[in-house]
């Protein structure tokens, strides 16, 4: 039993040291235009997607389906959003020169349902370049918003046509 | 012996489990705006300055220091950089944000030029901090951490050069 615990022990010292060795020494890549290992590539952003699953509230967005909540929502994202997640037709090159890099959803869609969505936008996902939009946009603005990327890739013409000007597809 | 082996192999597994479980059922925080411990962020940037130290090039800018280098990175900077971090006598952010881009013209930098160059260029991954090396030429990006250096002491002069008053 005591040298179960002696092994038990000598395994968290070394990782420890292993760690701090690994971190202090710079061994840890920084660089965002730097392919991720395999591992990170499979765990980390399922990680991220069980935590939002895990978290955000079962709700209901609490508007209408209807196209000018569409429409509302669209005024919203190709102000504040496009920069980064690209414009239905046009991927941003600026979104993937983040590090995870920013889903394009007219192309990728959205694999949250629009609660899960809503819960992102408000809050932003930490140790991303995605911040939260609660200090910029009202709850009911948020909900627009998250219907609108919910129906991006399959918009109906009226709303498709309503919400161009501006399509500005610059960086900011 | 065996049973300390036993320990050790044991140990490692049941923290491999562990870090699995806690990942895959999502319990890791992922809100930006819920603010991080304090030993999470003094550890992580301790880890990204090793980083970028270990990292970035030992070159040197080729670049003269005069003040139409500085004006040109400031007008970069301006364009792509001033709405994360800030313009000299800029508002203070009040944002609670992980992580959080530096205010460049209150807090400066603890970067040299050439890591400076290199952070600009490849970005920081697991950050908002983009690669700005498919944007912007070596020549352009040198310009920008030039001016990221000297932000804290701008003569009025090249402020105004860069960013002409409004009438």
């Amino acid at each position: 039993m005591k040298h179960l615990i002696a092994g038990s022990l000598c395994a968290l010292a070394l990782l420890a040291i292993a760690a701090a060795a690994y971190l202090g020494l710079g061994f840890m890549e920084v660089a965002a235009d730097a392919k991720p290992a395999a591992w990170e590539a499979g765990l980390m952003p399922s990680a991220v997607r069980a935590s939002v699953r895990r978290r955000a509230a079962a709700m209901q967005n609490p508007l209408p389906h209807a196209d000018a909540t569409l429409v509302a929502g669209g005024k919203v994202y190709m102000n504040d959003c496009v920069g980064c997640h690209g414009a239905p037709g046009h991927p941003s090159d600026y979104g993937v020169t983040f590090f995870p890099p920013a889903p394009q959803f007219p192309e990728a869609g959205s694999q949250y349902s629009d609660a899960e969505r809503f819960w992102v936008a408000k809050h932003g996902i930490r140790m991303s370049g995605m911040y939260p939009q609660a200090p910029h946009y009202s709850d009911s603005d948020l909900w627009r918003l998250v219907a609108f990327i919910g129906r991006i890739g399959n918009l109906p013409p009226a709303v498709a046509k309503a919400i161009q000007p501006p399509a500005p597809s610059a960086p900011n | 012996m065996k049973q300390f082996i036993l320990g050790f192999l044991g140990t490692l597994v049941l923290l491999m489990v562990a870090v699995f479980g806690y990942l895959r059922l999502g319990a890791a925080e992922v809100r930006a705006d819920v603010p991080a411990p304090a030993w999470q962020r003094r550890l992580t940037q301790f880890a990204v300055h090793a980083a970028v130290r270990r990292s970035a090039p030992k070159v040197r800018s080729s670049l003269p220091h005069t003040d139409r280098e500085l004006i040109a990175g400031g007008k970069l900077y301006l364009d792509g950089c001033e709405g994360c971090h800030g313009w000299p006598g800029g508002p203070r952010r009040k944002r609670v944000l992980f992580s959080l881009p530096p205010e460049l013209a209150y807090v400066g930098t603890q970067y040299s030029e050439p890591e400076r160059f290199w952070i600009i260029k490849h970005g920081i991954r697991r950050t908002g901090m983009s690669a700005w090396g498919t944007t912007y030429t070596d020549e352009q990006l040198w310009t920008l951490a030039a001016f990221v250096g000297r932000m804290q002491g701008l003569p009025p002069s090249v402020l105004d050069a860069i960013q002409p008053k409004k009438p």
